[in-house]
C-alpha cells in the first residue's frame, strides 16, 4: 500500500476557469444523513438512511482584475455552475480522479481590507445531486 | 403505436457519490438527466458497445 497523498496544486475549476492559484483549501466531502432508530435496546442508535448531502467548500485570497475572482466569480453569483476538482492539476488517472457537479455560486465577499494583509474567505455550498467521479 | 422509453447507458466506469456504475450499467432516467448534466460523455444510448467498455475487476487476494 502506497503511502498517503500529499497535495500540492490540485485542479479546482469553477464555471470553466480554475482559480487554483487563488485557493488556499479545497474540499469535497460527503455527511450521510442519519435515521433515528433509538429504541430501549439500542439507545441512541442512528443508522445511514442512504441519503447522502456533498458539501464542497473552497478558502479563496482574494484579488480583482479582468480574469481575476472577485470579478469573474460576482458575475456568475446565484447562478448554478459547473465544478471540476482533481486532487492533481495532470491528466486524470487512477492516482489522479476526477469529480464533476453542479453547485450554486453563493455571493461572495467583496473585501476584508487590513495593512498588508490579504483577504481570505471560505464559500461552502451544497452540489446539486451526487458528484460524479471518474479516473478515465 | 405506443413508443417505448429510451434506455441510457453509462458508457464508461465511473462513481456517483458512493455508487459504483459500471459500464454497460443501464441508469435510471433520473441518473442518465442527472450525470449528463455534467458529464454528458459517461451517458449513452448504445448498451452494448457501452458494456463492452467494461473493465475486468481486479481479483481478491
Amino acid at each position: 500500500m502506497a503511502e498517503p497523498y500529499v497535495y500540492q496544486k490540485p485542479f479546482v475549476s469553477i464555471g470553466g476557469t480554475d482559480y487554483v492559484c487563488m485557493a488556499t483549501r479545497v474540499a469535497l466531502t460527503p455527511a450521510d444523513q442519519m435515521g433515528d432508530a433509538s429504541t430501549f435496546c439500542y439507545p441512541g442508535l442512528q443508522i445511514p438512511s442512504g441519503l447522502v448531502v456533498w458539501t464542497f467548500e473552497v478558502t479563496i485570497k482574494n484579488g480583482y482584475g479582468a480574469a481575476e475572482f472577485w470579478n469573474a466569480v460576482s458575475a456568475i453569483e446565484t447562478t448554478k455552475v459547473a465544478f471540476v476538482v482533481r486532487p492533481d492539476t495532470g491528466t486524470i488517472g487512477v492516482t489522479n480522479p476526477q469529480a464533476d457537479f453542479n453547485a450554486y455560486v453563493p455571493t461572495i465577499p467583496f473585501m476584508d481590507a487590513t495593512p498588508g494583509g490579504t483577504h481570505e474567505f471560505t464559500l461552502s455550498m451544497v452540489t446539486v445531486g451526487d458528484p460524479v467521479f471518474t479516473t478515465v | 403505436m405506443a413508443t417505448r422509453p429510451k434506455k441510457f447507458f453509462a458508457a464508461q466506469d465511473f462513481g456517483l457519490g458512493r455508487r459504483r456504475i459500471r459500464a454497460g450499467d443501464e441508469l435510471s432516467e433520473f441518473d442518465a438527466v442527472h450525470v449528463s448534466s455534467v458529464r454528458p460523455d459517461l451517458v449513452t444510448d448504445d448498451g452494448p458497445k457501452a458494456a463492452a467498455n467494461k473493465k475486468e475487476e481486479p481479483a481478491d487476494g
